[in-house]
């Protein structure tokens, strides 16, 4: 319920226009006076100059509350700071079009940045005085502890093929890392004096085709 | 830390290590807000989790696409009912401990004869020189001795390796001074680190702790 007003200068209350008053609404018999005639065109010129008109000339001053409407009819937009029609949304990229890696367009979703071919598949950062041991890892499960300084890295999600490149970095100096390429990445670690096998900590990225 | 030992067809033996979060999981079978709530408890609890939140989200997505993953790990040479056991359970979760044990062992080592998982008994120091002789004993790890005496054999030639080199540099000035003496004295201590693997303890230790023990006075 719009409260009427008495001698305001705002014809507007919560975006419902309301006639001035006192004199409105006229009843039969009532003498037009100047202050009536004045003050209610005044608030019907304030009324429509506050309106949207459709010809553009209005300028917007405020955030427009849409109460779950839509613009519908819209301009595709063409250059920054348009509106753009529903239909130019770009469909995000799947995990095919990572995989794929052609598109210049789709946008890449975080969920989604992981399949393609640039991202590393498979990281871990382990130890290793004898068993070894997973510090942090992605996409791996367990590791297997073939042997001295011999560790398979199970992946819960296997490469596609055995032929995609593992890297591989001893955490230690004096070692280096023999990286052995399968669809679960493998690394022996050893003493770079004697290149004899060696337990000690690893870390390895592997990139490819999951 | 748990373990599973994995006696392979030649005898050796292979152990899957830190499995913590795959047991987790295939036992907990949760829906991805149970799992954002799963990992800040655990992470809350200080737990070993050798996994990344995001790492956890990739398993997610990757299973949404169960057949896809059991086709890809058939094509790399997995028989088809492990695959699909590993994978079902990932994805769906709600074993017990035992199943979940049972399914990583397969899937981390299938082409092992049998294995078992134990607590991890025996010290890194020793493992690290003596695992080459790891064999499963009933469900217990133990050793193959002989395989345990060429590991230890193996072991002092790695120490003395490096003992070599300043003896016989020695040696040679010795020589080229006409210092026979000295040069015998150092002939002595290398034919004592060439002898070092005939030490005959080897031979008649009967454990690996005796083993480990053997270490002769010229690698001191």
């Amino acid at each position: 319920m719009i409260a009427e007003r008495e001698g305001s200068s705002t014809p507007y209350s919560s975006g419902t226009f309301s006639l001035f008053t006192p004199g409105n609404p006229t009843i039969t018999g009532t003498t037009i006076s100047t202050s009536w005639s004045n003050n209610t065109l005044s608030d019907i010129a304030t009324g429509l100059s506050t309106c949207v008109l459709k010809d553009g000339t209005q300028t917007i001053t405020a955030n427009i509350p849409m109460s779950s409407f839509k613009f519908t009819g819209l301009a595709a937009g063409t250059t920054a700071g348009d509106s753009i029609r529903y239909e130019q949304l770009l469909p995000v990229a799947t995990q095919s079009d990572q995989e794929t890696g052609t598109s210049t367009t789709a946008p890449v979703t975080p969920g989604r940045q992981q399949y393609h071919q640039s991202a590393a598949k498979v990281w871990v950062n382990f130890t290793n005085s004898g068993t070894p041991t997973i510090v942090t890892s992605y996409n791996v499960t367990s590791l297997t502890d073939n042997a001295q300084g011999d560790t398979t890295i199970n992946q819960t999600v296997a490469f596609s093929a055995g032929t995609y490149p593992v890297v591989g970095s001893a955490n230690d100096a004096g070692s280096w890392v023999q990286t052995i390429p399968g669809t679960n990445a493998r690394v022996v670690t050893r003493l770079t004096a004697t290149n004899a096998a060696t337990d000690v900590p690893c870390s390895v990225v592997a990139f490819g085709d999951l | 830390m748990m373990i599973i030992a994995h006696e392979m067809p030649d005898g050796s033996v292979k152990r899957t290590t830190s499995f913590e979060p795959t047991l987790a999981w295939l036992q907990a079978g949760r829906t991805p807000a149970e799992v954002e709530a799963f990992i800040a408890g655990q992470l809350a609890i200080g737990a070993p989790l050798g996994v990344k939140r995001s790492a956890i989200l990739l398993l997610i997505e990757s299973m949404q696409d169960t057949e896809g993953e059991i086709e890809r790990r058939v094509a790399r040479g997995q028989p088809r009912e492990i695959a699909e056991a590993f994978v079902y359970a990932w994805r769906d979760g709600g074993k017990t401990q035992a199943e979940a044990l049972d399914l990583i062992a397969k899937d981390g080592c299938w082409t092992a004869v049998r294995s078992v998982a134990m607590e991890n008994t025996i010290p890194d120091a020793i493992a690290t020189h003596y695992r080459s002789a790891f064999k499963l004993s009933g469900n217990a790890l133990g050793w193959d001795i002989a395989k345990a005496r060429e590991a230890h054999r193996a072991r002092l030639r790695e120490l003395r390796r490096p003992k070599f080199e300043p003896l016989e540099r020695a040696q040679r000035t010795a020589l080229a001074t006409g210092n026979t003496a000295e040069a015998q004295r150092l002939e002595t201590q290398l034919q004592a680190l060439r002898d070092v693997t005939a030490d005959p303890r080897i031979a008649t230790a009967a454990t690996v702790e005796e083993l480990v023990s053997v270490i002769p006075d010229a690698l001191k």
